[in-house]
């Protein structure tokens, strides 16, 4: 998948949160967990699948602080982690898929004891950290062949 | 187990039997695979609802499907029973957020979540639910089922979008439009669970086509007739009668009324948003006098026939006379 067919699925999600009355989001969070992924994950194939799909999980918890009709809210959110699915599942990497379960499950939980605000930086650092993750789970798998 | 499915006379026929058995047997490792998940001694609140809700009394049909498609090949017990679960997980935290989305107090006959905790904390659940399935899915690499459902739940929560766009308008709710729906919303995941379990079992690709043809027919007869119930004095699931139309959601039977026979009165009626007994039962009158309600059985029977009319490509093996029965067991 090309960096632009991967915003283009994201973009139709962009689409969705406007139509559904949840605003426009700043600069910073269309753009730099995008540009993290990338930044860390350099020319490695299936990087946009990758960057698209972190961008992705992390609208459906970003929807969770923004002001808006609550079945919708829940609808978007289910259409942001599908994203991630979408993106993710035909790569095949045992680690993402754990990184993705994991992640998701520890959101819902803080998210349900209503802990801290989502913090984005932290999230950012969490991006890098799968990144570096499934570079490693990659090289391991390729030098077992 | 509540695989009430299983447990209508007509599902147990000897034709079937064994593969009645096997059902029964996978069906209880993925019950007991829940209760390892959810039931440990560490167990937390969230793992006590998540467990509630995927032992809540469910037909278990996904799974019951995917394991019948896989007996028509050699599959592991452990992967299929493992692949059940998944669906059944994606079901359960679809019905989750289903009951948040419709404002349901009740699923069941029970309170749901979403009444008893709050919309966002189970919104939260459905999202555990999903954690959880992703987990399982982990260790199934390589055999085919991830190309199955890396699309499906996103084809569900559009179709779910796109009914939350149309709720009250009665312009952009066509029969047209509504058959994509249910196909979108559910006929998608039970063809995949067809599908998936025909993958697991390393199925030829003519057998796979029948299979997915199946779940895709079955999928769409099963939506058709639980919408049907609404104007056929039933009740199904334990949910109120009429929640759709109470929600601005109008399904075949109404939507080919008001192709047919629409008037000011009654197109007056579903645009109200609080609507009385009385205007209910004007409603379900005006609908079964159109002939909504016999439209809808004839399209209905067209999948049944359809679903049936796929089974054929397949051996005549346990499973499929049992997956037949399925059909007729839904009638």
């Amino acid at each position: 998948m090309t960096e632009k067919q991967a915003q283009a699925l994201l973009d139709e999600g962009y689409a969705l949160m406007a139509e559904f009355g949840f605003g426009s989001l700043s600069g910073r969070d269309r753009d730099a967990v995008i540009q993290k992924a990338l930044q860390v994950l350099g020319a490695i194939a299936r990087a946009p699948e990758i960057a698209a799909a972190c961008q992705a999980f992390f609208l459906s918890r970003k929807l969770y602080e923004m002001d808006g009709h609550n079945g919708a809210r829940v609808l978007l959110g289910d259409y942001f982690i599908s994203l991630a699915v979408k993106l993710v599942l035909p790569l095949e990497n045992r680690q993402l898929l754990e990184d993705l379960s994991l992640r998701l499950k520890d959101y819902a939980v803080d998210s349900s004891r209503y802990l801290a605000r989502f913090d984005f930086d932290a999230y950012l650092e969490t991006v890098d950290t799968v990144c570096k993750g499934y570079i490693k789970s990659e090289r391991n798998a390729s030098q077992r062949q | 187990m509540n695989g009430t499915l299983l447990n209508a006379n007509e599902v147990r026929g000897t034709a079937c039997g064994g593969a009645y058995g096997r059902v029964t047997r996978r069906l209880t490792d993925m019950e007991t695979l829940f209760h390892g998940l959810f039931r440990s001694e560490t167990a937390s609140e969230m793992d006590h609802y998540a467990y509630s809700a995927l032992m809540g009394g469910g037909k278990r049909l996904r799974p019951i499907l995917l394991c019948l498609a896989s007996g028509f090949g050699d599959a592991p017990d452990e992967k299929v029973s493992e692949l059940m679960a998944v669906l059944e997980m994606i079901h359960t935290a679809s019905l989750v957020h289903d009951d948040i989305v419709d404002d349901s107090a009740k699923r069941r006959d029970k309170p749901t979540l979403h009444a008893l905790k709050g919309g966002h904390y189970a919104a939260q659940n459905g999202y555990y639910i999903i954690a959880a399935a992703i987990n399982i899915l982990k260790n199934h690499r390589e055999s085919g089922v991830y190309e199955v459902l890396a699309s499906v739940p996103m084809e569900m929560s559009l179709g779910e979008l796109h009914q939350l766009r149309v709720e009250y308008n009665l312009t952009l709710q066509t029969p047209q439009d509504y058959l994509t729906r249910i196909e979108r919303k559910t006929a998608r995941l039970i063809e995949a669970s067809c599908l998936a379990g025909a993958r697991a079992a390393g199925l030829d690709r003519k057998q796979e086509e029948a299979l997915s043809a199946y779940g895709r027919s079955l999928g769409s007869f099963f939506q058709l007739r639980d919408d049907l119930l609404d104007y056929e004095g039933a009740l199904g699931d334990g949910k109120p009668l009429f929640q759709d139309i109470n929600r601005g959601i109008y399904t075949l039977p109404l939507l080919y009324a008001q192709a047919a026979a629409s008037d000011l009165v009654h197109a007056r009626l579903l645009r109200k948003r609080e609507k009385s007994d009385a205007d209910l039962l004007a409603i379900l009158e005006w609908v079964r006098e159109s002939g909504g309600v016999a439209y809808t059985r004839d399209y209905m029977e067209r999948y049944a026939d359809l679903a049936l009319a796929a089974l054929a490509a397949l051996p005549p093996a346990g499973e499929r006379e049992a997956l037949r029965e399925i059909v007729l067991c839904l009638h």
